[in-house]
C-alpha cells in the first residue's frame, strides 16, 4: 500500500531582524558592528539549521530610518543568505517597521504549520514615529503573539521602555527595564539584571556580537524543536528560551569602560 | 459486518527526539470492555507529554494518563447498562463525557503523579544514586513535571463519544473515504506551542467533548485519534485529512509494521515530533480483514470466548509449550553448566544487551519513562496473561520486551534475583528502575479473568 500523495513538510521558522538604521547608528561604529555581528553569526545559524532538519530556517530583515523598508524581503534559507550591509542615516521609524513585519505575519502568507517566528528588534535610540500604533498593529497578528520577541539595546541611549513593550512583560518579575542590579538599592548586586525577557544591553561590538550569535543559534535551536507547554501562565516564554551568554561588557559581569 | 472492529494503535518516537536521545513522550492505548449488561465497548486514548526541561517526567505523565483514562472508563461502564430500560439516556452520557469523566480523570491523574513523584524522589535520593536535579520542586509544581495532553474516544454499540484536553486531533473517515476533522484544539492566547494540559489546575474545565449517536447499526465509518505530531507534519489540513484516510485503510497483513513505517516516514519528513495514532472502524469500511485481533491491547477485558486470537492460540498450545519449555530448560541448564565450566556468565542475547547499553548510557530520566510505557507487559507477565519465552524469542523485534521478560521470575512473580540478575549485567539505574516496576504497581493490576 504506497504512501499517499500528501505533502509532508518540515516546519518553516521565520527569523526576522528589525534593525535601527537611524543616523545615530553611524556614530561610534555601531552600524558596522551590527553588520559584522550579523554576518559573523550566519555560519553558526546555518549549522543549527543543519542540525534541525525538521525546521526550515528562513531569514528576513527590515531596516528603519526615515522610513521602514525591507532590507531582505524574501524569506531566505540561511544557507543561501549573503548579508548586504545596512547603511545608517535618518530618523527612527520603528513603529512603521513593526507594521511592515505585521503584514508578513498574516496568514497567508504565513504557513499554517509554521513554528513560532523569532523577531529580533535592534535599536540604539527612541522611535520618532507612532510606535504604539505600530506595536498594536503587530500584536493584532496571532503569529506576532506567538513569536519569540527579543530586543537588543545598542548603547545606553536606547529606549528600553519601548523595547520592553515590544518584548512584552517579563513574567519572572525581574528588574525594571534598564535598571542595573544594585543601583537602586532595592535589588541585590548578585541578582542578574539580564533576561531574554528584557532588552539585552549591548554596550560594545563584542557584546552585540554575542547577543546576535545567541539569538541566531541558541534561540533558533530552541525554536526549531520547541516542546509543547501548558497554556496559561507558565515558567517560560512562548518557547523555553536558552540561557544568555556571558558578556564581558555587561554591567553585572564587568566594570570596564562602556564603548557605546 | 456491523459494529465496532478492534482498534489499532501505533506510536513512534519522533525523528528529532531520537536524534537528540530524548525519550518518546507520547503514549497510546486501546482496550475493549463490557458494560454492566454485557455490551461491548471499545476505548482508545492518546497522550502527548510536553517534553522539555520544565516537564521532565512528561513521558511518565502521558503513559499514566492513557492507562488511567481506560481504567476510569472501564469502572464506570461496569456500573451501567447500555441497552434496555436501565440504560441512561444519551444526555447522561453527554454529561459524563463533558464533566464527570474529565473531573475524575484529572483528580486521579493528579493523585497518581504525586504518588509517582514520591517514589521517584525516594529512588533518586538513594545513597547510590546521583542527586535528582528536580528534587527541590515545590509540591504544588509537581504535576507540571508530568504535563501531558489526553485524548479519549469511547465507542459503544449505539453511540460514540470523545473527550480530552490539549492539542490532539480526531478525524472521522466516511464510507466514501472522505475525512473530516471532528475535534481540534482552538488556538488560545497562550502563544507558541501552548496547549491545554492535565497539569493545569483548571484542566477539567478545558476538556472538549462530544457524542454522536449511531442511528444505523450498518453505518460505516472510521475514527482516527492522533497526537499533534502527525498534523504538524503535514503541509496543510487537507494533507492531514488525506493522510488520516490512508492510515485508517491500513491493510490487515502486517498492519503494525506498515503503520510503524508510515509513522516513521511522517516524523522524519515532517515535524520530527513523536507521533501516535489510535483508530477504529464501525462496520466494513474497507476490507473485511482490515484489523488484526492481535493488535488489541492485551489488557482488554472480554469474556473467555472472545479473547484475542493471539491469547487463545497461546493457551491452546500450552501442553506443547510446556514440553518445549522442558526441553529448552534442559538445554539451557546444560548450556549454563558449560558456561560455568568455561568461567563465563550466561549473558542476555545481543539485542537485549544492546537495549541495556542504550538505556544505561542514555539520559537517566529516560529509563523510568521507557519502562512505564511497557507497564502492560509487566502487569501481564505478573498476572500470567503473558509468558516470558515468546517475548525473549522476539528479542530482535522487541528488545525491550525481551529485557522485561528476562528480568521476570515467574516463581516469585517479581524480578529475578541472585545469579540471574547478575547475568543480566544491568547498570544500577536500570536495576533500580526495573525493581520499581516489578513492585506493586501505582495503578492496581487488572483483576484476573
Amino acid at each position: 500500500m504506497p504512501f499517499p500523495n500528501v505533502r509532508l513538510a518540515n516546519r518553516p521558522l521565520h527569523f526576522i531582524y528589525i534593525c535601527d538604521c537611524s543616523g545615530s547608528m553611524a556614530a561610534q561604529g555601531k552600524i558596522q558592528a551590527l553588520n559584522q555581528a550579523i554576518r559573523q553569526s550566519l555560519p553558526g545559524m546555518a549549522e543549527v539549521a543543519r542540525q534541525n532538519p525538521e525546521a526550515r530556517v528562513l531569514v528576513r530583515a527590515v531596516s528603519f530610518a526615515d522610513r521602514a523598508v525591507w532590507h531582505l524581503e524574501q524569506p531566505t534559507e540561511v544557507q543561501q543568505l549573503q548579508w548586504l550591509d545596512l547603511q545608517a542615516g535618518g530618523i527612527t521609524a520603528m513603529g512603521e517597521a513593526l507594521e511592515l513585519v505585521a503584514a508578513v505575519l498574516q496568514s497567508p502568507p504565513m504557513e499554517e504549520r509554521a513554528l513560532p517566528p523569532v523577531l529580533v528588534l535592534i535599536s540604539d535610540g527612541q522611535p520618532t514615529d507612532d510606535f504604539d500604533a505600530g506595536l498594536a498593529r503587530l500584536m493584532r497578528e496571532p503569529w506576532a503573539q506567538k513569536a519569540v520577541r527579543l530586543a537588543i539595546a545598542m548603547g545606553h541611549d536606547a529606549d528600553t521602555e519601548v523595547l520592553q513593550q515590544f518584548i512584552g512583560s517579563d513574567p519572572s518579575g525581574g528588574l525594571p527595564a534598564g535598571e542595573i542590579p544594585g543601583a537602586s538599592g532595592h535589588t541585590p548586586l548578585h541578582r542578574s539584571g539580564r533576561s531574554p525577557r528584557r532588552p539585552l544591553q549591548a554596550s560594545s561590538a563584542t557584546s552585540l556580537a554575542q547577543y546576535i550569535q545567541w539569538a541566531s543559534t541558541a534561540v533558533v535551536g530552541a525554536a526549531s524543536m520547541p516542546a509543547s507547554r501548558m497554556a496559561g501562565p507558565g515558567p517560560q516564554a512562548n518557547i523555553p528560551l536558552p540561557d544568555l551568554p556571558p558578556t564581558l561588557m555587561d554591567p553585572t559581569d564587568d566594570v570596564g569602560p562602556l564603548v557605546w | 459486518m456491523s459494529g465496532w472492529r478492534p482498534a489499532l494503535q501505533a506510536r513512534r518516537i519522533g525523528a528529532a527526539h531520537q536524534r537528540k536521545g530524548r525519550p518518546c513522550q507520547d503514549a497510546v492505548a486501546v482496550s475493549r470492555y463490557r458494560s454492566r449488561d454485557g455490551q461491548p465497548v471499545q476505548v482508545m486514548a492518546v497522550a502527548d507529554g510536553h517534553g522539555g526541561e520544565h516537564y521532565l517526567l512528561s513521558d511518565v505523565g502521558s503513559a499514566l494518563a492513557c492507562e488511567l483514562a481506560l481504567q476510569v472508563v472501564r469502572e464506570h461502564l461496569g456500573l451501567w447498562d447500555l441497552q434496555g430500560a436501565q440504560a441512561p439516556e444519551l444526555d447522561t452520557w453527554v454529561h459524563w463525557l463533558a464533566s464527570e469523566l474529565p473531573q475524575r480523570i484529572h483528580s486521579r491523574w493528579l493523585a497518581l503523579v504525586r504518588e509517582h513523584w514520591q517514589q521517584h524522589t525516594a529512588l533518586s535520593s538513594a545513597p547510590d544514586q546521583a542527586p535528582c536535579s528536580e528534587a527541590t520542586t515545590p509540591e504544588a509544581e509537581v504535576p507540571r513535571l508530568y504535563g501531558t495532553t489526553l485524548g479519549l474516544v469511547v465507542m459503544a454499540p449505539r453511540w460514540w463519544g470523545y473527550t480530552g484536553v490539549g492539542d490532539w486531533d480526531l478525524v472521522q473517515v466516511g464510507a466514501d473515504g472522505q475525512a473530516a476533522l471532528l475535534s481540534e484544539e482552538l488556538a488560545g492566547d497562550g502563544g507558541g506551542e501552548a496547549t491545554g494540559s492535565l497539569c493545569l489546575e483548571q484542566a477539567a474545565g478545558l476538556f472538549r467533548s462530544g457524542l454522536e449517536p449511531i442511528e444505523h447499526p450498518e453505518a460505516t465509518f472510521g475514527l482516527l485519534l492522533s497526537t499533534d505530531g502527525i498534523r504538524k507534519s503535514c503541509a496543510t489540513d487537507a494533507d492531514f485529512l488525506l493522510l488520516a484516510a490512508h492510515l485508517i485503510a491500513t491493510p490487515a497483513a502486517g498492519a503494525s509494521e506498515v503503520l510503524a513505517a508510515n509513522l516513521d516516514q511522517i516524523t522524519s519528513e515532517g515535524s520530527g515530533d513523536d507521533v501516535s495514532v489510535a483508530m477504529a472502524q464501525h462496520g466494513s469500511l474497507f476490507t473485511p480483514s482490515l484489523f488484526r485481533p492481535s493488535q488489541v491491547s492485551i489488557s482488554e477485558e472480554t469474556p473467555p470466548g472472545e479473547r484475542p486470537i493471539q491469547a487463545r492460540t497461546i493457551r491452546a498450545q500450552k501442553p506443547l509449550l510446556l514440553g518445549a519449555l522442558l526441553v529448552a530448560t534442559a538445554g539451557l541448564g546444560a548450556g549454563w553448566y558449560w558456561l560455568q565450566q568455561s568461567g563465563m556468565a550466561p549473558g542476555p542475547p545481543g539485542a537485549v544487551r544492546r537495549q541495556i547499553n542504550q538505556l544505561c548510557h542514555g539520559p537517566a530520566n529516560a529509563i523510568a519513562g521507557t519502562l512505564s510505557n511497557r507497564r502492560s507487559q509487566f502487569t501481564d507477565l505478573r498476572q500470567g496473561r503473558l509468558t516470558a519465552p515468546p517475548l525473549q524469542d522476539a528479542a530482535d523485534l522487541d528488545p525491550l520486551g525481551a529485557l522485561i521478560a528476562s528480568s521476570f521470575d515467574p516463581a516469585s512473580g517479581g524480578m529475578v534475583q541472585g545469579e540471574a540478575l547478575t547475568a543480566l549485567g544491568l547498570c544500577p539505574l536500570l536495576d533500580a528502575a526495573l525493581q520499581r516496576q516489578w513492585q506493586p504497581p501505582t495503578i492496581p493490576d487488572l483483576p484476573e479473568r
